[in-house]
């Protein structure tokens, strides 16, 4: 090396390339999955909302199916507790018949409490604990835009 | 060299026209149907794909006093055959084999009652059992469509037909309390949007959107199923021993206006409805409260009140009947043509004497007098809340036709027309201390939310406390002033008045063809239960105290013992038969 040469100033190191090519396939595959965890995810809350629609519906139609057997079976019993029905038991199954004469007589007592047919309405209904959530419900609820 | 031109041929340009022209048909086409149609279009692909449906909630029920029910519902299918579907014979015959066993009629049956229409529904079975409908759903056959829907159960059976009336065929009520309670019970109907396919079914998952019914409330009426019985069977017994055409009996609570019981014949039976005889529209409306007669003498009570009230007579006030009462425009005897001398205002009311009523009409003048018919009711609705209520006929001495005979008359119940219902109110507002009380049948409606009770509303006060105290005391007289009186009742004091009225037709007044009534009340002293009587045109007997005295004899102690209304005093208490 010449003194000449001392005297050029050197670079501090070597220089680099303005760009380099970089590897795109662990990105692509990245987003690729991220969509695909999306999708999945949608097509899993479709499918858990269908699901509990339909089971929503059956529930709906079991409900209504019971009433109309509560209805039928009030019915039933009202049928059971009517005048005729009573007064034909007594006839004919008892041999009861009609008094051939009245006899008042004043007791002093409180009467027995009166009887009536069943309780019409069905009480307050109790509030069902919630059913927790599934794993994917759980999973969904994790990202932002849900 | 020579230069070629490019030439269009004309073959080509032909076509190249005829390929636009065709183009611009189509693009023309396709603006009008898009653009200018579009409305039309949309309304019929809505109807092609969107199905409605009129959803109602189930009917509330009809209870009576206690809480037992006289109409229930109970939920049922309709099914219907959709003719087009079923146009592929091999598709109609499978369905319809599917389906017999079910319905109970043979296939055959069912495929020919489709008739030769090739379109619209056929109703196939209406009110099908609740679990049979839904084996028909289950089944899933094409063109078959199970509609949930209601129908009326009546446990009681026939009772009290002509007061709950009926439904019509859309499930909406046509008479009697069905119809007058319609809001309460049939509340407010919803309707169902569905997406359907091409055979109209709903499709799985698709657009569905429910617009909520109002819920319907149950109905808690005034009636008492155990009178209500007792009254039907003694009015049924009455007209069959008199040979009558028909009749009414109204039992009632005087203080609370309350009616425990309403019956009138002829009417119709539930259980034998058939709303396509049109001959038996007759039966249908509700006697008690449509249909008027002249009250006869159960008026003179009215009469005498007023009198009393204003200060013009009292029990013990005298006049001479010879008889006869001669009036400008006639002369009025007495039912059986008796004379009785010097005769006591109460006597006038246990003999029925008509031209006693006449004489204390003449002590009020018209004026008062007819005022006061107005403040007892007569003339005007008692807005009981039954469908077809009349107001009945006064004719006053302002109307035009209007004679002096009239006020004559009147007084002792002819000339003037009322209904039933109302002639036991204005007797009522003697028996609860002079108030005109509202009577009423509906006592709660009871939904879900809320039970809400109907008070009793008092209308005016018609006559003082005191009148009213002296009129149950000369009508107790009638009574049980009277041995022999045929509407004594052992073991309670009863205070009441007959009434045999004829029957007006053209030209005056039927002979021989009468209405027998007779109203009552008793604990004559604290009344708790007020009874009308009325038999139309009894052949065997005419007279009220013989007709309709005995069947309020009979009926008044079942209604008061089975209410729990004490006897007077143990030594009215009845001992033997």
């Amino acid at each position: 090396m010449s003194a000449f040469d001392r005297l050029i100033p050197r670079p501090l190191s070597r220089p680099r390339p303005l760009s380099q090519p970089v590897d795109l396939r662990p990105l692509l595959l990245g987003a690729f999955l991220v969509i695909a965890l999306v999708l999945l995810l949608q097509v899993i809350q479709t499918s858990d909302a269908t699901t509990t629609g339909y089971s929503l519906r059956n529930l709906e139609q079991d409900r209504v199916s019971l009433q109309a057997q509560v209805h039928q079976l009030e019915a039933e019993v009202a049928a059971l507790t009517s005048m005729e029905r009573i007064e034909g038991e007594a006839r004919g199954r008892l041999g009861m018949v009609s008094p051939a004469e009245t006899l008042t007589l004043e007791v002093h007592a409180q009467p027995p409490a009166q009887q009536l047919i069943p309780q019409r309405y069905i009480p307050e209904e109790t509030k069902a604990t919630p059913k927790a959530d599934s794993w994917q419900q759980r999973l969904l609820r994790l990202l932002p835009f849900y | 060299m020579p230069v070629r031109v490019a030439r269009v041929s004309w073959r080509l340009l032909l076509l190249g026209s005829l390929l636009l022209v065709s183009a611009m048909g189509l693009v023309g086409r396709l603006a009008y149907l898009q653009i200018v149609s579009h409305g039309h279009y949309e309304v019929e692909a809505e109807d092609e794909h969107l199905g409605i449906e009129k959803v109602l909630p189930p009917r509330g029920d009809i209870l009576d006093r206690n809480g037992y029910p006289l109409a229930l519902t109970l939920d049922t299918y309709d099914v219907f055959i959709d003719r087009k579907v079923w146009q592929d014979t091999e598709l109609a015959r499978r369905s319809a084999e599917s389906l017999s066993p079910l319905l109970d009629r043979p296939a055959e049956e069912i495929l020919r009652d489709l008739g030769p229409e090739t379109e619209g529904d056929y109703l196939l079975a209406s009110s099908l059992d609740y679990t049979v409908g839904e084996k028909i759903v289950a089944l899933g056959l094409p063109g078959v469509k199970a509609m949930s829907t209601f129908k009326r159960f009546y446990p009681e059976g026939d009772l009290a037909s002509g007061l709950l009336g009926f439904l019509g065929r859309d499930r909406v009520g046509l008479a009697g309390l069905e119809a007058d309670l319609e809001q309460e019970l049939g509340g407010i109907p919803g309707t169902l949007y569905f997406e359907r396919d091409s055979m109209g079914n709903p499709i799985p998952f698709g657009y569905r959107r429910l617009e909520e019914p109002q819920p319907s409330a149950d109905v808690k009426l005034t009636i008492d199923r155990y009178v209500q019985r007792i009254v039907e069977q003694q009015l049924d017994s009455a007209i069959k021993k008199y040979g009558a055409s028909g009749g009414t009996i109204i039992v009632m609570n005087p203080n609370t206006g309350a009616i425990v019981a309403m019956a009138s014949r002829p009417s119709f039976k539930l259980s034998e409805l058939n709303l396509n005889d049109e001959s038996k529209m007759d039966l249908y409306r509700n006697r008690a409260v449509s249909d008027l007669y002249e009250p006869g003498s159960v008026m003179k009570v009215v009469t005498m009140a007023t009198a009393i009230d204003l200060g013009l007579v009292n029990p013990n006030t005298t006049y001479v009947d010879t008889g006869v009462a001669t009036v400008p425009g006639g002369t009025i005897e007495n039912w059986d043509f008796s004379a009785n001398g010097t005769t006591t205002m109460t006597q006038v009311l246990q003999k029925s004497l008509n031209t006693g009523a006449v004489w204390v009409a003449e002590q009020i003048g018209p004026e008062r007098f007819y005022e006061y018919l107005k403040r007892f009711g007569f003339g005007e609705q008692t807005h009981v809340g039954l469908g077809g209520e009349a107001e009945g006929n006064v004719r006053t001495s302002e109307d035009p036709g209007w004679y002096p005979v009239d006020l004559a008359t009147n007084s002792f119940g002819q000339g003037i027309s009322a209904t039933p219902l109302q002639m036991i109110t204005a007797v009522a507002t003697i028996a609860n201390g002079g108030q005109l009380i509202q009577p009423h049948i509906l006592q709660e409606v009871i939904s879900k939310d809320e039970h809400r009770s109907l008070e009793p509303v008092a209308i005016r006060r018609v006559i003082s406390e005191s009148t009213a105290r002296t009129l149950r005391g000369m009508m107790a007289e009638v009574v049980d002033g009277n041995p022999s009186h045929l509407g004594r009742v052992s073991g309670y004091h009863v205070a009441g008045k007959t009434g045999t009225s004829f029957i007006s037709i053209p030209g005056g007044y039927a002979p021989d063809i009468t209405i027998a009534s007779f109203a009552g009340f008793a604990p004559a002293d604290d009344p708790q239960v007020i009874v009308l009587v009325k038999i139309d045109k009894p052949q065997s007997e005419s007279l009220g105290g013989l007709v309709a005295a005995p069947v309020f004899a009979e009926l008044a102690p079942r209604v008061l013992s089975y209410l729990g209304i004490k006897p007077d005093a143990p030594s009215m208490v009845q001992q033997g038969g």
